[in-house]
């Protein structure tokens, strides 16, 4: 299933209000940095451990003590996201620590009054050897920047009577965020929040927005947001189901509710044609497109002019737009591009995290088009295969802007071999035989694919092979599927099973 | 030094022409192999024939026994006097090399003759010489075991003139890829086909010259 973010701007929040989120987004950031400073230890042994971690495993660190001392925080209403939150951090520094041993554990909030302390610590390091200057520099500038900065708030469930919810005033077409922020010490009395507005709940029903008894406890801002967010909201109306988790987050003094939304399926276009989209040594991308014979049907460049922070949305507009043009399946490199032996040339050149990062929003701004999420395949040596005959050495790489193959000639600028490899790499798929080898026995002759776990024996002076296709199909039909734990054996046989010939799918070779 | 060649050598006629203006002519005699790659300059049906008369002429001159220089000379008088390059003639390399481990080279007016020697660029010296207002480079060296020699036309080198390359595909850039596809057991005839394919992709599949490639190994 496939998310986004929508980024909805609280619109002009008064000071009253703003107050109050200063102050939940604080006590949310001091309440996870107490439960990260406090299961530090547990955490690390666990990440020692090796033993398998579920989030279960984490929630049940925080024992009743902890829960109280959470309370001291003022973080009634968004106790449950602060667990959440607490184990999905835990989680994630786990995972790097195994891979890494020298990742660092997760700051949330560093108090001013702790500063001195994490400076000390980083002073400490480095005089003991145990970071260099490059590394004491970068940690310093870290905790500088980490001073008083706020953790973004999680709201962890999409509810009208708790965490968050959207409101919307048909009459006025405007849309406002309902955000649980304050405790039963800290709620408010008021008559109407809702005077002049008809707001109704984004729920099933779209049930009315009414003045209920008691102290309130939470806020309702007005939202103000772009085009494409609109639209995406008009879907939210008639599929309420849509909107999930958020985050209340600050940037420059102004306040954002940070919405995760469901994207709709929908019916999915066929395709005619393949796109392989590759990073360029000259900044940018470079995309290729074929048919789906593999004949090549045109390629360019996609470079684009945009803030830092917006550049990968913005290149990724565009692969949309032309993967949309030509009905393309848009073909990516897995792993950020690692291995592709890239020529770069330039230092504007995408970095293997920012492509990581464009083919994860490709996966739902693609199907949004209607258009097939992208098909990453291996990027290893794809900067010196040959796109013709699939030759792969480093000798065919004449210089870092020239590409000729010295097994079939083909010759090109090195800079768009990545691309057309990628564009015929499915069709390559698609076509590439599976090989059964043929050993010669005493009397006998052996058919076999480790892969599938297949084998057959024939008598050696047999001339058709006939038998040997009918007890693999027999094999195959045995096999049901049922083996999701082996993805290379799982591919093979559903290969094969999808062939209407056998004997034009399998490849024998004598060994 | 006993050597064995091997020579091949092919041309690719330009898109949508109708004559191939270069010819490729291998003699082997009991000496050692002989060949001329004539490029006729100019385009037309008359130098296409003038490259097809340098190449009648070298055999017939080599069938008499005659040395390479001479015969270059005899070609350069068979043309138009020089001084003028919009008018058709044919450029030309002759290659010989004897069995006893020497090479001679003769050209005028293609490009420099590429050595590898075990798939690494050697050099090659030649001299100048002006006759009849062409000039005639020539050269003798000896060849070891494992040396490559490639000689193209003028077209191959315009190869990359349509594509987006800073350095061009020079000689520069041809000897580097016949270094990266030379191997102890791949022939003249994958190395001359090999060129003539980079060549002819370098212009999109539609070359606007004809190609030409003539190469020679040695072995013992």
């Amino acid at each position: 299933m496939a998310y986004k973010t929508l980024m909805l701007q609280l619109y002009r929040p008064s000071g009253r209000k703003r107050a109050w989120m200063d102050r939940a987004l604080l006590r949310y950031s001091r309440a996870l940095q107490m439960l990260l400073a406090r299961f530090e230890y547990q955490i690390d042994a666990l990440a020692e451990s090796g033993a398998k971690i579920s989030q279960r495993k984490l929630l049940a660190l925080i024992d009743k003590k902890a829960g109280k001392d959470l309370n001291e925080f003022h973080v009634q209403p968004f106790k449950d996201s602060l667990k959440i939150e607490f184990a999905s951090l835990a989680a994630s520094y786990i995972e790097q620590k195994r891979k890494n041993p020298r990742a660092r554990y997760p700051l949330a909030y560093l108090d001013p009054a702790d500063y001195r302390a994490a400076v000390s610590r980083c002073i400490e390091r480095f005089e003991n050897g145990e970071t260099g200057r490059r590394k004491f520099e970068s940690d310093c500038s870290k905790v500088i920047e980490r001073t008083g900065r706020l953790r973004s708030l999680y709201f962890g469930r999409y509810a009208v009577n708790r965490d968050y919810c959207l409101l919307y005033d048909k009459f006025k077409d405007r849309f406002y965020a309902k955000l649980y922020l304050l405790n039963s010490l800290d709620g408010y009395s008021s008559k109407t929040v809702t005077s002049g507005l008809s707001l109704r709940y984004l729920a099933k029903g779209m049930p009315a927005v009414s003045n209920q008894a008691g102290k309130k406890r939470y806020v309702i801002v007005p939202l103000a947001f772009g085009k494409r967010q609109y639209e995406d909201l008009k879907k939210a109306l008639e599929n309420p189901g849509l909107l999930h988790t958020a985050r209340l987050t600050k940037k420059k003094g102004r306040y954002y509710l940070m919405v995760n939304m469901q994207c709709e399926p929908a019916p999915v276009l066929s395709t005619t044609s393949t796109m392989g989209v590759s990073r360029s040594p000259f900044g940018g991308l470079n995309y290729t497109i074929c048919d789906h014979d593999g004949k090549f049907l045109k390629h360019g460049r996609i470079a684009e002019q945009a803030a830092p922070n917006q550049i990968l949305y913005s290149l990724c507009n565009r692969i949309v737009k032309t993967a949309w043009e030509n009905r393309s399946q848009v073909i990516l490199e897995a792993n950020g591009g690692k291995n592709d032996r890239m020529p770069l040339r330039d230092d504007r050149c995408l970095s293997n995290g920012q492509y990581a990062a464009l083919a994860g929003i490709l996966k739902y701004k693609l199907p949004e088009k209607r258009l097939p999420p992208p098909v990453e395949v291996s990027a290893n040596g794809l900067f010196f295969t040959c796109p013709r005959c699939s030759n792969r050495t480093f000798r065919n790489r004449i210089s870092s802007e020239l590409f000729a193959c010295i097994e079939c000639g083909y010759a090109s600028e090195a800079e768009w071999i990545g691309s057309e490899n990628l564009a015929g790499r499915l069709i390559k798929y698609q076509r590439d035989k599976v090989p059964l080898t043929v050993t010669k026995q005493k009397d006998s002759l052996l058919f076999y694919n480790r892969t599938l776990g297949f084998e057959c024996t024939l008598p050696q002076n047999v001339t058709d092979y006939q038998p040997m296709y009918d007890e693999l199909s027999r094999y195959l039909r045995d096999l049901g599927g049922a083996f999701q734990n082996d993805p290379k054996k799982y591919a093979v046989w559903k290969k094969l099973c999808r062939s209407p010939d056998l004997r034009a799918a399998v490849r024998l070779i004598l060994k | 030094m006993t050597a064995r060649i091997d020579a091949y050598g092919d041309c690719v006629s330009q898109y949508g022409g109708k004559l191939c203006g270069d010819r490729i002519e291998i003699v082997r005699s009991e000496a050692g192999v002989t060949a001329i790659l004539a490029d006729g300059r100019g385009g037309g049906a008359k130098a296409a024939m003038l490259a097809s008369l340098a190449v009648k002429m070298m055999s017939a001159m080599l069938a008499r026994g005659e040395p390479i220089e001479e015969i270059a000379d005899m070609i350069v008088e068979s043309q138009p006097a020089g001084g003028n390059e919009s008018v058709d003639h044919s450029a030309f390399t002759i290659l010989q090399v004897i069995y006893s481990g020497t090479i001679f080279i003769s050209q005028m007016e293609t490009p420099d003759v590429i050595l590898l020697r075990r798939g690494k660029p050697a050099g090659l010296k030649t001299e100048r010489k002006t006759w009849r207002g062409r000039i005639i480079r020539s050269g003798i060296s000896n060849v070891r075991e494992a040396d490559t020699i490639v000689a193209v036309g003028n077209g191959m080198l315009r190869a990359g003139a349509e594509r987006n390359l800073k350095d061009g595909w020079t000689l520069g850039r041809i000897s580097a890829y016949m270094g990266n596809a030379w191997g102890p057991r791949v022939t003249a005839e994958k190395l001359a086909r090999l060129l003539l394919a980079a060549g002819d992709s370098l212009f999109f599949g539609k070359p606007k010259d004809d190609l030409s490639a003539l190469v020679f190994r040695v072995h013992r």
